[in-house]
């Protein structure tokens, strides 16, 4: 397998809330980041894909399908959207940890025939960044 | 066990083409790739190891470099690579994940006392290939 990787970014707006809790609560989790009007990110995004090269050529051209991905599936989502609203989910809070799986739900189905989805990675800022590879379990990658 | 990973640039054309398949075919399969054009790929080479006691070095810089200069980058820089290395001539599609593999097999075993543990190629700067070796 090779591992393949596409980058690109999009700009969000969010704001860190959970209706569930008061103001007070609010504040003590999430400081400025609850403050009303939100605030914007520009986010990259690095999707990881598997793809078998075994043979004398590329079974799929990753590039392609995983830039389609993008540009067709995630963009016309999330670029200059609200995050708490993209994913149609009431009362989603908007972390980079939630925003990173629920953009692995969303191309997850999308994933051609003979790949397969490794990685999905968000970086929020230049400080913050999150990986998610599905499920709760580490994956047969080699550890460096 | 340490990973030790140095980075190398090398200047690059290709194109995109399977002469199995039609023209038609191609265009569809590889789009604008099909004609000639070119990247400035950076390689990034990972080997582990442990630190020898003597040198404190998993492998030494100057070692690494020149066997990776003669094994894989005097043979890519500044190539045509359909024409210019042997492997991509017999039919092989220069893709930037079948350039890693072939990055992996020449330079696997070939550096004494380090085993090659990531061959990492970026064909610009929003896509790269990750190579492991044919387990992973």
């Amino acid at each position: 397998m090779v591992y393949l990787t596409f980058a690109s970014s999009f700009n969000a707006v969010h704001r860190l809330w959970n209706r569930d809790l008061s103001e007070e609560e609010n504040r003590a989790i999430y400081a400025e980041c609850a403050n009303p009007a939100g605030h914007g990110h520009q986010y990259r995004l690095e999707v990881t894909v598997a793809a078998p090269v075994g043979g004398r050529r590329p079974v799929v051209i990753a590039r392609g399908a995983v830039q389609r991905l993008v540009d067709e599936v995630l963009k016309p989502k999330l670029h200059h959207a609200d995050m708490n609203t993209a994913f149609g989910i009431d009362n989603f809070i908007s972390t980079g940890e939630n925003v990173t799986k629920l953009i692995w739900r969303l191309i997850q189905p999308e994933i051609n025939e003979g790949i397969t989805l490794v990685s999905v990675r968000v970086i929020e800022t230049h400080k913050n960044s999150f990986t998610y590879r599905g499920g709760s379990e580490e994956p047969a990658l080699p550890s460096a | 066990m340490l990973y030790i990973t140095r980075k190398m640039h090398f200047c690059a054309a290709h194109r995109l083409y399977d002469d199995s398949l039609s023209p038609e075919e191609n265009r569809e399969r590889f789009g604008e790739c099909v004609n000639l054009h070119g990247h400035s790929y950076v390689l990034e080479v990972t080997f582990a190891g442990n630190p020898d006691e003597k040198t404190g070095m998993v492998v030494h810089l100057s070692e690494l470099d020149a066997i990776t200069k003669e094994r894989v980058v005097r043979r890519l820089d500044h190539k045509y690579l359909n024409e210019d290395v042997d492997v991509f001539r017999r039919d092989v599609v220069p893709t930037v994940e079948m350039l890693a593999k072939y990055v992996w097999e020449r330079l696997e075993g070939a550096v004494p006392g380090a085993r090659l543990h990531q061959v990492r190629i970026h064909e610009d700067n929003l896509f790269y290939a990750d190579y492991y070796g044919k387990e992973y």
